[in-house]
């Protein structure tokens, strides 16, 4: 069964970098948010197995809204992708449950590496 | 009690259980050497008792004889027996005397020792036999008598015989003795009748008391014999019945037997006598056969008791040597071989394995060895091993760890790990003392140890890093790319000397058994690098600055920036001079007079875009304000004049820098044209407004065509001197005030216009102002003032040339002298110019509304054959 992907960035061109990214995958994305609010309701409703997570976003910022998600399926696979280079941040997201980080500006080949083992890790 | 018997040692407990052994057997073999040595003794005592008691049996059966020939002698008054009776006594005689050289001989003294009494009693008997001899010799005692008294020694002969030989162990002996002591009993009772019946015979009749006495005799004779016959054992009894029977013994039967039936008796004495005499020797013989058998038996029991006692004595001491010796024997080896096994333990407990143990015997010590070997064999194997084990541990030592060492010894980076707790292990690197100035390393907990050199929230982030670096279920590269220390800066303090340091914390997870045992922490100190990259990023913004400084030069009109940089140092020198001259040090004017030319520069620096200068003059102000509070001195105003000399020092180098660039241009006047062009308005329009804010106006300066039409490289810089000069003429003179310029219904901006058009030979240059126009009157007035004319040229010319004037040499329409105007420069520029590059010009002034200027100059073949 494909794994559900949900994208949560406030900027579309990064949404569509990430899913254009991840294209490859035999990942089934189902959806894309642009906030922490809509990204936890998508999570509610969808239920995806991997998140792809910013932290700097209006609304809801990133840590908020991992915190919701983590209430709401603690099995969730959470990749922070930020721009943000406050190491402290990163951590905590670290701490609230999230399972990879990356910071912006993503390629192809840091993106794969990175799900590589964020999927690997999971089939362990 | 137990435990302390099982607590001896070997040596002793042999001794516990070998010397109550001997003494068992010693004690046995006592009692039976002693036994054998009783039988003997006993034997030989009983021997030599027989002996004597058979010489008193001698002497007894003598005087037995005697006292029946006495008897017969004093019954019949001496009538007959007397020549017998002296025969007998000297038969007695010699028998007593052979009992008395017995009892002489040596080997009898023990037993004469024991019997001494008995003896001495028996010898005073025997000697009352003299007194007893003499009275029967002179008859004064009587036959009954005689006899009493004989009988009365034998008797206690016999009871002497019986004590000498009735003391035997032997049971068989003790009987057969017994038979012979109721033998002799019943051997003097038949010689008592012997004697009475010879009495009574010589008296040829019996009476009632010698018959009554007869008769108890002959029963008590009887009584003996038959205990006799109960007790002796068979051969004795045969040979008594052997010997005593016959003709003889039956006519002593017969002769009692007329005893017995008659009072008067007519047998004759001596025949009686005879008769019993034949019958008592006959008994004589059974008790020597007796005697004689008692004799050879005890003697028989002495030589086997003798045997015995020495055979026992042979066989217990050869026992007890062969006893003793396979003890020692077996003692002394089991010791030795304890006593080698100890000593080989000690040996193998002091490391010394390299002999065996060797026993000879093949018991269980032998045994016990061999197994002791084999161990120390598996020992020394195991010791080889481990010596094996250990020449690679030391080498590895020596090659991997020593190498380990010597790296972290020498190694320019900190290198350490760190456990679960973030403790810093014992071994680091050498470079971390040196890197973090601190001894303390070792145990540290790596928080606590960067606590005081990193930030609160640095801190912070590094606690969760490390969290997060032993957490299995985190990816190694995830939580590495969140360091918050992957390049810090500390700050270190030694001796009181703080350093600031940039460092780079490298973080490795380090697995065993697919765990994460410990975090391999790299720490290198990247403070040069950083250092240098700094001052390699100062360069580059120096660079930067300079490139900045040239562009800032660019962009202002050079005239501008000639004026300002040659008004700049003559002011700045001014200060200077200033300082020279002040004989009172009245430093408090001269700091205000300084701050006012300062701050003048500055202003001045500000309005042509001279960024640099304008800093630099400012931070001069302040320096300046932070004097002006408190009371100046020399010394303060020193650092003043220092800043100041610095300033000046730019500005020659800026100088010096235009001069460089201008000849740059003059060097290489080439392409790029529309570029120049650019730059060329850039700094016309800057120049205009600079002009205008200085002079309180404000101006907009357009272009037209502009873009159509490059200007060739050889017109840029005069093109942008005319115009300068133009645009500074129109603000300072043509456009008026803004107040002016509101009443008279203007726009308060200034309008400036400059056109570039072009025809096939002929570039035109259009410049207008929408200022008040050219005013004639002031034109003609300051010519005049200037001595540029006189008043019958003016009235000869027409307004053309009366407006020529302005660019005539020393002329200056400005009432006062400023950096814009009024050095009697500007316009004088633009005429020479035209008459270098050959043009011509046109001046159209509308009074009141504007002024406007058309320069034509000639298109150079040149670069027309380069624009091609």
């Amino acid at each position: 069964m494909k794994k559900k992907l949900l994208i949560v960035d406030d900027s579309s061109v990064m949404r569509r970098t990430i899913e254009k990214n991840l294209a490859d995958y035999d990942l089934e994305i189902i959806g894309q948010a642009a906030n922490g609010v809509e990204a936890v309701q998508m999570v509610m409703d969808k239920r995806p197995d991997v998140v792809t997570l910013d932290i700097t976003m209006p609304e809801m910022d990133g840590i908020a809204c991992l915190e919701e998600i983590m209430k709401i399926n603690p099995e969730t696979k959470v990749m922070i992708i930020t721009a943000l280079a406050d190491k402290l941040t990163g951590l905590i997201a670290l701490d609230k449950g999230a399972r990879g980080f990356m910071y912006k500006p993503v390629n192809a080949d840091d993106l794969a590496r990175s799900f590589d083992k964020l999927l690997k890790r999971d089939g362990e | 009690m137990i435990k302390r018997l099982t607590n001896l040692p070997i040596r002793q407990k042999f001794a516990v259980i070998i010397i109550p052994l001997i003494v068992i057997i010693l004690a046995f073999d006592y009692l039976q050497v002693r036994y054998h040595y009783l039988d003997y003794s006993d034997s030989v005592r009983l021997n030599k008792a027989i002996r004597v008691g058979i010489e008193i049996n001698h002497v007894v059966h003598e005087i037995q004889k005697e006292r029946s020939i006495s008897s017969g002698f004093l019954a019949n008054q001496g009538e007959s027996f007397g020549v017998k009776l002296n025969k007998q006594r000297e038969s007695t005689d010699s028998t007593l005397q052979q009992y008395y050289n017995e009892l002489t001989n040596g080997d009898l003294e023990d037993l004469l020792e024991l019997h001494r009494t008995d003896l001495d009693q028996l010898n005073a008997y025997f000697d009352k036999l003299s007194t007893l001899r003499k009275n029967i010799d002179e008859h004064r005692i009587s036959s009954e008598s005689s006899i009493d008294r004989f009988s009365e020694i034998n008797n206690n002969a016999l009871n002497t015989v019986i004590k000498l030989i009735d003391e035997t162990r032997d049971k068989e002996i003790a009987q057969q003795i017994h038979a012979i002591i109721y033998f002799l009993k019943s051997k003097e009772f038949a010689s008592i009748e012997r004697a009475i019946g010879t009495q009574a015979f010589s008296r040829n009749h019996i009476d009632f008391t010698l018959y009554n006495r007869f008769t108890t005799l002959v029963a008590n004779q009887n009584s003996y014999l038959d205990a006799f016959n109960i007790i002796a054992n068979q051969e004795s009894i045969e040979y008594y019945n052997q010997i005593v029977s016959g003709e003889e013994i039956e006519e002593v039967d017969r002769m009692r037997e007329v005893l017995f039936a008659n009072d008067t008796l007519s047998e004759n004495p001596d025949h009686w006598y005879e008769s019993s005499t034949i019958k008592i020797n006959r008994l004589k013989d059974v008790e020597d056969y007796m005697s004689d058998n008692i004799q050879k038996r005890t003697q028989n029991i002495a030589q086997t008791s003798v045997r015995n006692f020495w055979t026992f004595l042979i066989l217990d001491v050869t026992i007890g040597i062969i006893a003793f010796w396979l003890m020692t024997t077996i003692v002394t080896n089991l010791l030795k071989n304890v006593s080698i096994l100890e000593a080989y333990t000690r040996r193998i407990s002091a490391g010394d394995m390299t002999k065996k143990v060797v026993i000879p015997t093949k018991d269980e010590l032998g045994q016990y060895a061999n197994t002791f070997n084999r161990m120390v064999l598996e020992i020394r194997k195991s010791q080889f091993e481990l010596r094996k084990q250990r020449d690679k541990a030391k080498f590895l030592y020596k090659n991997i760890y020593g190498v380990s060492l010597v790296v972290f010894e020498n190694i320019e980076q900190g290198i350490f790990l760190l456990d679960k707790e973030f403790k810093i292990s014992k071994f680091h690197s050498k470079a971390m003392k040196e890197i973090f100035s601190n001894d303390r390393i070792a145990g540290e907990n790596f928080a606590n140890f960067m606590r005081p050199l990193i930030l609160p929230r640095e801190l912070e982030a590094l606690e969760m890093f490390m969290r997060h670096l032993f957490n299995e279920d985190m990816d190694e590269e995830v939580v590495n790319q969140l360091n918050p220390i992957d390049q810090v800066k500390i700050h270190t303090e030694q001796n009181g000397i703080v350093a600031t340091k940039y460092i780079r914390v490298e973080f490795t997870r380090i697995f065993r058994k697919e765990k994460i045992q410990n975090i391999m922490v790299s720490v290198s100190d990247e403070t040069e690098s950083i250092l240098l990259q700094q001052h390699l990023n100062e360069a580059e913004k120096k660079k930067q600055q300079e490139t900045e400084r040239v562009l800032s030069i660019l962009k202002i009109d050079p005239s501008i920036l000639r004026g300002f940089l040659h008004n700049s140092r003559k002011m700045l020198k001014s200060i200077s001079e200033r300082y020279e001259k002040n004989e009172n040090d009245e430093y408090g004017e001269l700091l205000s007079f300084t701050f006012d030319i300062i701050h003048n520069l500055k202003g001045n620096a500000v309005v042509i875009g001279m960024e640099l200068m304008a800093n630099k003059f400012h931070e001069i102000e302040d320096s300046i304000t932070a004097l002006q509070s408190k009371e100046v001195r020399g010394k303060d105003f020193l650092a003043i004049l220092y800043e100041v000399d610095e300033a000046d020092r730019m500005i020659a180098e800026i100088a010096e820098m235009l001069y460089k660039i201008i000849n740059i241009y003059k060097k290489f006047p080439a392409e790029g044209d529309s570029v120049s062009n650019i730059m060329v308005i850039d700094s016309l329009e800057r120049g205009a407004e600079l002009i205008a804010k200085e002079e309180g106006k404000t101006v907009n300066l357009t272009f037209d065509n502009i873009d159509n039409v490059v200007l060739p490289e050889a017109y840029i810089e005069p093109f942008k001197d005319m115009m300068i000069q133009l645009i500074r003429n129109s603000v300072v003179h043509g456009i008026e005030a803004p107040s002016v310029r509101m009443s008279e219904g203007k726009v308060i901006m200034g309008e400036l216009l400059i056109e570039l058009s072009k025809s096939d030979n002929e570039m035109f240059i259009r410049y207008k102002d929408d200022g008040r126009g050219l005013d004639i009157e002031r034109i003609k007035r300051q010519a005049l003032d200037k001595g540029l004319v006189t008043d019958t040229d003016l009235k000869g010319m027409e307004e053309f040339e009366i407006q020529s004037l302005i660019f005539r040499e020393g002329f200056s329409t400005a009432d006062k002298s400023g950096t814009n105007a009024g050095r009697g420069q500007g316009m004088h520029l633009v005429k020479s110019i035209l008459d270098q590059y050959k043009g011509a010009y046109d001046i159209t002034s509308v009074d009141g509304k504007s002024f406007e200027m058309i320069i034509k100059l000639p298109v150079l073949n040149v670069e027309k054959g380069d624009e091609e």
